[in-house]
């Protein structure tokens, strides 16, 4: 005798939908999260940085950086702040796209880790002429991001 | 193995598994089924981005070999977002908890022969077009569908990636033991 799915299952499931509908709400800083977790991933393997070392140097536990790596922490300046001193890198600000002041076509939605310039160079930059070869990784631009991505061969 | 609903109300449409006392694979404690567990790693980018790196996805056998990296992670978190966002419209939209019937027919039989299988295994695409991820399941009758878990999916064959290949094996166990506990339907006469 064949018998029903129906008086098999004797549970709902509850906690997808919870989180599911919170989610929808917070999409937004959700992708942030994400994008800026897999550039701070990119930047961390490039230079061979490890979550305990990153954390030892924001001076907030290993979990903290777990939890920003995996895109589930809420960043605040302060943390992001953390993140610039940490790794000595600027991380560009958010701005908002469509205002009068801004004339470049930056890309604005994203938080992106860029090197900081050293500071010799720059010095001797400016005493002579204007930077005409850019470092790939100073692009503000989505060609500059895509100048630091790995491909399954470069792995 | 345990089957859950999907609402409470629900008598067909689209059930969750979760895998117990399986010799290969059990669904992990943190997760009430399947559907929880690719709720939460299809949208941890540490997770995701590890995943696709890893020998298990096949990256750089298949297709997606020249495709850097952190593209398709953001492909991979953003269609996972937006399947969420999906179903969660679906449960708004619904009146009494039976909005999964819609899903049923989006999953498709997993090869030509296997289209009139019963119980028989199934995928769902998330986007009609570059869908990299998949949903899996096993129909039962012609009115239910038990999700097994999803897939990344980077390869040409499922078997060319360790990942899809213990998928396949989550429906066959699955497929199996509905023949076992000879579970043929989910309508009440």
């Amino acid at each position: 005798m064949s018998n029903n799915l129906n008086k098999k299952v004797t549970k709902t499931a509850t906690g997808w939908k919870a989180r599911a509908k919170q989610d929808r709400s917070n999409r937004r800083n959700i992708t942030r999260a994400q994008l800026f977790a897999l550039e701070l991933l990119d930047y961390m393997e490039i230079h061979k940085i490890k979550q305990k070392d990153l954390a030892e140097r924001m001076d907030v536990s290993p979990q903290q950086v777990n939890k920003i790596l995996r895109a589930n922490a809420n960043l605040t300046f302060e943390t992001l702040d953390k993140i610039e001193d940490a790794l000595g890198v600027t991380i560009s600000a958010p701005t908002i796209k469509g205002h009068n002041a801004v004339k470049s076509q930056t890309v604005g939605k994203t938080m992106q880790v860029v090197h900081r310039r050293v500071q010799k160079t720059m010095d001797a930059d400016l005493s002579t002429t204007s930077v005409t070869k850019k470092n790939p990784l100073l692009e503000n631009t989505i060609e500059g991001i895509n100048a630091y991505q790995y491909t399954a061969d470069q792995i | 193995m345990e089957i859950f609903r999907t609402f409470d109300e629900q008598y067909q449409g689209v059930y969750l598994a979760r895998f117990v006392n399986c010799p290969f694979y059990n669904t992990p404690q943190d997760y009430e089924t399947e559907l929880d567990k690719i709720q939460d790693q299809l949208q941890d980018s540490f997770y995701v981005r590890n995943f696709i790196k890893s020998p298990q996805s096949g990256w750089k056998r298949g297709d997606f070999k020249n495709e850097p990296l952190t593209f398709l992670a953001t492909q991979v978190l953003e269609e996972a977002g937006d399947l969420f966002d999906q179903l969660d419209e679906l449960t708004e939209n619904s009146k009494n908890g039976d909005c999964f019937e819609l899903l049923f027919d989006e999953f498709k039989e997993l090869s030509n022969p296997e289209r009139y299988d019963d119980p028989g295994r199934r995928k769902m695409y998330t986007y009609e077009f570059k869908s990299l991820l998949r949903l899996y399941g096993i129909r039962v009758g012609n009115n239910a569908i038990i999700l097994t878990g999803f897939g990344i999916k980077l390869v040409g064959k499922m078997k060319d990636s360790d990942a899809l290949q213990q998928e396949l094996d989550k429906m066959d166990y699955l497929k199996n033991w509905l023949e076992q506990e000879n579970i043929t339907d989910c309508t009440e006469f």
